[in-house]
């Protein structure tokens, strides 16, 4: 209340604009309009479409980064969007069937895709809740941007090779049968910050014309934390 | 798609039990043909605080549920939980087609959800303080003239104190509380949420409540109610349900039925149930129950909470409710508001926290005297003061003696949101002379500014230079308040033509309170 003037050399301890303070708010967890941060780890949950690669289990996974949007349309249901940054390993199991993308045999190999994408979302409450997330389901479909895609190998030497080394660490960007696009489907189940997440991948990140290629796994399961 | 995975999805789908039961509360049309007698059900310190608080001796929320209603409910569903005799109402647990059947009743009036998230010994107990701890432990009591009901021998003796909370480890052991266990002033226990008597583990907040309502090691005192009689109630527990709130009901009935004059609650609830419009000391269960035992003569003392440097920032429930004595929290170091301690008003504007105290003390815990903070121990320092209080007149009523403490407190008739009307102090209740209070500033009008001229100024003792203000609107709502530290004699200058809709301008600084009414 800038009414106020004190004089000169006064240390004010408390102060209080209670007129100001009791306005009515509408950006809140269960209110009108809501956004928070959010973190997702996960692991894809099976295997290539396609002869020629596995992935190894629990070693694949995803990582993201991103914003959620809620808006609440009444005590069960919102809506929203989000906006998200990703980093899918797909950690290429080394046996004789390997042939993606080719036969040679490394000590680790992997395919790193990173994404750009956002997402749109209906939500689903249950149970009772005040001012806070509460329990949920969120039906989704999103699409990303595939902003780089790197194909890493490493191997480790017997012998030193024709220049003294003994590991070897290769990395292949701008990879020509990487699409560019992917979109997909999302489902959670949330309990306030901590959401159970399950993403299935719609659309094929190797392009068509690399047909002797497996396609990427599909789906991944996850643990997603929000930030509020 | 991997058989395990759908199977874990599936298991998980059943664990968030989307389609299981929930509990409900049934309501009854009325209590006919059901006999009761009050001398066979009330503790004779009940039928005495009904005596002295001029609260008929019974009435129908007194009365029990018709046991016939009853009966035809427990056959109708899976499971049955607490009868309410105070809102003739009993909960169920039951499926929707089994509620269904329920509606049809001609004696069940409404079904509505209570909603339930799908829930000591011999023992080194250490005694050592620092000498800043030993310092706060003695000012916790002597900030409410503690000493002065000491003096009079006013220790809560005869005075029956409920507290609620999440257990009471060592309480059975700990030397704390050897005097009241020695003189078998534990009247009673009982854990609501597991329904047997022990209640003597579980979270040692409790404890440290207790402890900070008349605790006392060595000799010296942790609270002031010393002598005063316990009834022990286990409400909550870690996981926080919904139940909570029916176990709250729950106690209270008893904590009724039993004879308490005082029942402390360091207990609060906001934004995981509610949004900050509920807090207008009518809508949740826990105020609504906490009303009711406010008129059957029971004085309730509710922490005003630890919200005021979150989001939330208000007081909870059940501190809204008009009848129970909100507790906020000052800093004792400053000897004023504490940063966590909840703010009022009520969203109905109401005046919340309405007394305050230490929010920083030494309590007991289960193995030792520690410092530890929250209005939850500022709460039971002034449950045990209320105890003391009532000792010294015995022929208040509850709502009296709320008004009373109310008035004993060190600001008033000053109060803010932040302090309600300040720390209360023993010597309102012992003195036999009020002491003069001189005026120590007065206002000045110059053109258009109203200014607040202190008297005298001792710059070198800045612990009494505090200068509470507050702008009251024309709704006697406060729109805005403050607490400055003064170091000159021209404290404050308003610039009036702001004010309009303003209705008064009330300072209070050494003890002195003076309003100036704005002309609009």
């Amino acid at each position: 209340m800038s009414l106020v003037v004190l004089s000169f050399s006064q240390e004010i301890l408390l102060e209080e604009d209670v007129a100001g303070d009791t306005i009515i708010e509408k950006n809140g967890p269960n209110l009108k309009r809501y956004g928070h941060f959010f973190f997702d780890y996960g692991f894809f949950a099976d295997q290539p479409e396609g002869d020629g690669m596995e992935i190894q289990y629990g070693f694949s996974n995803t990582l993201t980064f991103g914003y959620r949007y809620k808006y609440k349309l009444n005590n069960t249901f919102a809506f929203g969007w989000d906006m998200h940054l990703s980093s899918w390993i797909f950690r290429i199991k080394q046996n004789d069937q390997k042939t993606f993308p080719d036969s040679v045999l490394h000590t680790k190999e992997r395919l790193t895709a990173g994404n750009l994408g956002g997402e749109i979302y209906l939500r689903i409450n249950y149970g009772r809740r005040g001012n806070q997330i509460g329990n949920f389901i969120d039906l989704a479909g999103y699409g990303n941007w595939i902003y780089g895609a790197t194909h890493y190998t490493k191997d480790k030497l017997d012998n030193p090779n024709s220049v003294h080394a003994k590991i070897v660490e290769t990395s292949y960007t701008n990879l020509g049968y990487i699409d560019q696009y992917a979109y997909g489907v999302n489902c959670r189940l949330g309990f306030n910050r901590f959401v159970l997440g399950a993403s299935y991948r719609l659309s094929d990140i190797i392009l068509e014309t690399y047909n002797t290629y497996p396609e990427m796994p599909r789906l991944s399961v996850s643990l997603q934390i929000g930030i509020h | 798609m991997n058989i395990k995975l759908v199977s874990f999805i599936l298991f998980i789908l059943y664990l968030s039990d989307l389609s299981g039961q929930n509990r409900y509360w049934v309501c009854f049309t009325d209590k006919k043909g059901v006999e009761f007698n009050p001398f066979d059900y009330f503790d004779p310190k009940a039928i005495e605080r009904r005596v002295v608080n001029n609260v008929p001796l019974f009435d129908s929320t007194d009365f029990p549920l018709n046991q016939n209603y009853v009966d035809q409910i427990q056959k109708m569903v899976n499971e049955t939980g607490f009868e309410s005799r105070w809102f003739n109402a009993m909960t169920v647990s039951a499926t929707e087609e089994q509620l269904y059947e329920i509606h049809k009743l001609h004696f069940v009036k409404e079904v509505f959800p209570v909603y339930t998230s799908s829930e000591i010994l011999q023992y080194d107990f250490d005694t050592s303080l620092t000498e800043t701890d030993r310092d706060l432990l003695s000012r916790q009591i002597s900030r409410m003239q503690g000493e002065k009901f000491e003096m009079n021998g006013f220790t809560g003796k005869g005075i029956r104190i409920a507290i609620f909370d999440g257990g009471f480890p060592t309480v059975d052991v700990s030397p704390v509380f050897e005097h009241i266990r020695k003189n078998n002033r534990i009247v009673k226990t009982w854990d609501f949420t597991k329904k047997k008597e022990f209640v003597y583990s579980y979270m040692s907040h409790g404890t440290s409540v207790m402890s900070c309502v008349g605790g006392q090691i060595n000799g010296i005192k942790t609270g002031l109610a010393v002598d005063a009689e316990f009834l022990l109630a286990k409400t909550e527990v870690t996981s926080e349900p919904f139940r909570e709130e029916e176990n709250w009901l729950a106690a209270a009935e008893w904590a009724d039925k039993n004879g308490a004059h005082i029942i402390n609650s360091s207990l609060g609830y906001t934004q995981q149930r509610y949004f900050y419009d509920d807090m207008d000391g009518k809508s949740t269960l826990v105020t609504r129950a906490a009303n009711m035992a406010a008129s059957k003569g029971i004085l309730v003392v509710n922490a005003a909470g630890n919200e005021g440097s979150g989001t939330w920032k208000y007081i909870g429930a059940p501190a809204d409710a008009d009848s129970v004595l909100s507790v906020g929290g000052i800093n004792p170091y400053s000897d004023y508001h504490t940063s966590f301690s909840s703010f009022g008003p009520t969203y109905d504007k109401r005046l919340k926290p309405n007394v305050c105290a230490f929010g920083h003390v030494i309590a007991a815990g289960k193995n030792g005297l520690h410092e530890t903070q929250g209005t939850s121990f500022s709460s039971p320092l002034v449950a045990g003061f209320a105890a003391c209080a009532l000792q010294s007149r015995p022929g208040l009523t509850n709502m009296q003696l709320f008004d009373e403490i109310q008035k004993s407190a060190d600001l008033y008739p000053y109060f803010d949101y932040a302090h309600g009307y300040g720390v209360p102090q023993a010597s309102y209740f012992v003195d036999s002379e009020k002491k003069n209070v001189n005026p120590s500033f007065n206002y000045l009008i110059e053109g258009d500014y109203l200014k607040v001229l202190i008297y005298e100024l001792n710059p070198e003792d800045t612990s009494t230079n505090y200068l509470y203000y507050h702008i009251q609107n024309d709704k006697d709502i406060i729109d805005y308040y403050a607490v400055i530290n003064v170091s000159q004699k021209e404290a404050v200058s308003i610039y009036l033509p702001v004010l309009k809709g303003k209705k008064i301008i009330r300072t209070h600084y050494k003890h002195y309170t003076e309003e100036y009414q704005i002309n609009n």
